[in-house]
């Protein structure tokens, strides 16, 4: 009976190590992919704030051009939305939507067709660290 | 002789419950296997998808932006003037219908303003099973008299 042991150690061995091998690589394909899927929605996110911003800024636009084609170089802070201020002839806003930052400024013009000159129509993001991770520190 | 021959008979059946189990863990395994590898095909694949709608919406967004004309937008992208729906392949290039993988739908809209004009585009990006992974709202204001 000792001689004629069931010899399956060798394949049972293979066979382990193969399959832990396959299930590592099924793991490591699942959790790349969802990071992908995390990553291109972020991006999304982003574009689409961006965009939101963007269009803020044109609404903000049309609404401080009526206010100009009616007053004029008269025009007041309180006639201007978005708490838009008055200096020196510029008027200057930063709206804010979904942490991207929209910074414009127009010179009021005395033209009757040219009512204002853009000065800047800077879009910014905030930079925030990501402390999710916890990193080891040597 | 006997005695022999039973246990040469034993040692058999021991050997192939073994191997029996072997399979059946292997087969079990391999389901798992598969079905997580698709998963990841999957969701990859989705993700493609997303990069793709991003990108071609902002494209077509910026080229919009710019001129305030969505057939702006349509021919940078590679499609003919006129077009209202544009077709794109999975490296996402802007192909016939027949070869394509992507569909790109143009809406524009224009309302008159106090002091000019808001012209709004929206950007919908569509997979092969016709879902919506991706869409872009960009507006553009024109004054009346120009800037």
């Amino acid at each position: 009976m000792r001689g004629k042991n069931v010899r399956l150690g060798s394949i049972s061995l293979l066979f382990t190590v193969a399959m832990l091998c396959i299930m590592m690589l099924s793991v490591l394909s699942l959790s790349t992919a969802r990071a992908d899927i995390a990553a291109a929605k972020n991006y999304g996110n982003h574009v689409t704030a961006w965009y939101q911003c963007e269009n803020a800024a044109q609404t903000w636009l049309s609404e401080t051009d009526a206010a100009l084609k009616q007053r004029g170089r008269t025009v007041k802070e309180a006639e201007l939305t978005d708490g838009a201020q008055i200096k020196n002839g510029v008027i200057s806003v930063v709206l804010e939507e979904k942490g991207v930052e929209k910074d414009v400024q127009l010179r009021i013009s005395a033209q009757k067709n040219h009512r204002y000159q853009i000065l800047a129509w800077r879009t910014t993001t905030q930079w925030k660290a990501d402390r999710s991770l916890t990193l080891w520190q040597g | 002789m006997r005695r022999e021959r039973e246990q040469g008979q034993h040692y058999k059946l021991v050997f192939c419950v073994q191997i029996l189990i072997l399979v059946l863990l292997f087969l079990g395994i391999t389901v798992v296997l598969v079905r997580v590898f698709s998963t990841s095909v999957a969701v990859s694949r989705q993700a493609t998808d997303v990069n793709h709608g991003v990108q071609i919406c902002r494209n077509a967004a910026e080229a919009f932006t710019a001129g305030g004309d969505v057939q702006d937008a349509v021919t940078t992208l590679g499609g003919t003037a006129g077009e209202e729906v544009l077709y794109f392949n999975r490296e996402g290039m802007c192909v016939e219908k027949a070869a394509s993988a992507y569909t790109l739908t143009l809406e524009q809209t224009e309302e008159q303003t106090q002091a000019g004009t808001m012209i709004t585009a929206v950007f919908f990006f569509y997979d092969t099973e016709q879902q919506c992974v991706y869409s872009l709202t960009a507006q553009v204001y024109q004054p009346e008299g120009g800037v």
